[in-house]
């Protein structure tokens, strides 16, 4: 699998900025960091002593891009942009589903 | 009552030679490619249910965000996750002489389930309690829930026994 850089794609990043705001609505704070991998460049959000971001993830042998959240516990590895991506879903859920998905990848239940 | 479960071959095992619980749908099953031992979810959730504190004491590198978020996609959530990295941190630390590659002992678990002969054998030395889980067995999730019991009995005989 590959992160892809889908900057000119408005629907997705809606859907990324989405996400960000949801971060912070659910206790997240941003912070100064924009981590630098291979995806385009996102913000990088502390909730507790863990960071998030939100990005994308193609498959080689799929058409659809899937929104992903990442994750690491490291300060050091969210600079680098070397996070966790601990869930993936497809971008045309609902704004409820969206939270629903912030809500599980921060342990919310 | 904590106790702890090794990964690989525990249950991480290979779909070719055990049964596995489901496979995650796509594109988890890519993101978190580890197959489960058949009954992994009932065993945890049970011994979670019977007040045990279940955690995860593992060798292996893998980061324990990884390790929450792949068990969190079969609703586990364990007590706390020892990885590779946590051990070398907090158990051997600067010592000179090198421990044992798990020394559940140091965090206060009773029980550890393994695959390991290295392990069972450090458990003589070193004096702590191991259920070793080799072949694929269908009564293995049994066999743990009776030995976590087990000791949890004999560790309230002993914790009278002082008073």
């Amino acid at each position: 699998m590959e992160n892809i850089s889908i900057s000119g794609d408005d629907r997705i990043e809606k859907k990324l900025k989405f996400l960000e705001e949801t971060f912070i609505k659910l206790g997240a704070v941003e912070t100064e960091i924009i981590s630098q991998g291979d995806d385009s460049q996102r913000k990088v959000f502390l909730k507790g002593d863990r960071y998030y971001k939100a990005g994308t993830l193609k498959f080689p042998d799929f058409e659809e891009i899937y929104l992903v959240i990442s994750c690491t516990d490291e300060e050091k590895y969210a600079h680098l942009g070397i996070m966790d991506d601990v869930d993936a879903f497809a971008y045309n859920l609902t704004d409820y589903e969206l939270e629903e998905k912030v809500r599980f990848a921060f342990g919310i239940d | 009552m904590r106790v702890s479960f090794d990964l690989d071959e525990v249950l991480f095992v290979s779909p070719d030679n055990y049964e596995v619980e489901p496979e995650l749908r796509f594109p988890l099953n890519r993101m978190f490619p580890e197959r489960l031992r058949k009954g992994t979810v009932f065993l945890i959730n049970e011994l979670q249910r019977r007040g045990f504190e279940v955690w995860v004491y593992t060798s292996s590198f893998r980061s324990e965000v990884y390790i929450n978020a792949l068990f969190r996609q079969y609703n586990i959530k364990f007590d706390s996750i020892v990885n590779g990295y946590r051990h070398k941190k907090e158990v051997q630390g600067n010592r000179s002489d090198t421990l044992p590659q798990k020394m559940p002992t140091h965090y206060r678990i009773s029980l550890h389930i393994d695959d390991e002969e290295a392990i069972i054998q450090n458990a003589r030395t070193w004096g702590f309690h191991v259920l070793q889980v080799l072949e694929p067995d269908p009564d293995w999730t049994t066999k743990v829930l009776n030995e976590a019991e087990r000791i949890k009995k004999m560790e309230e005989i002993q914790a009278s026994g002082k008073h």
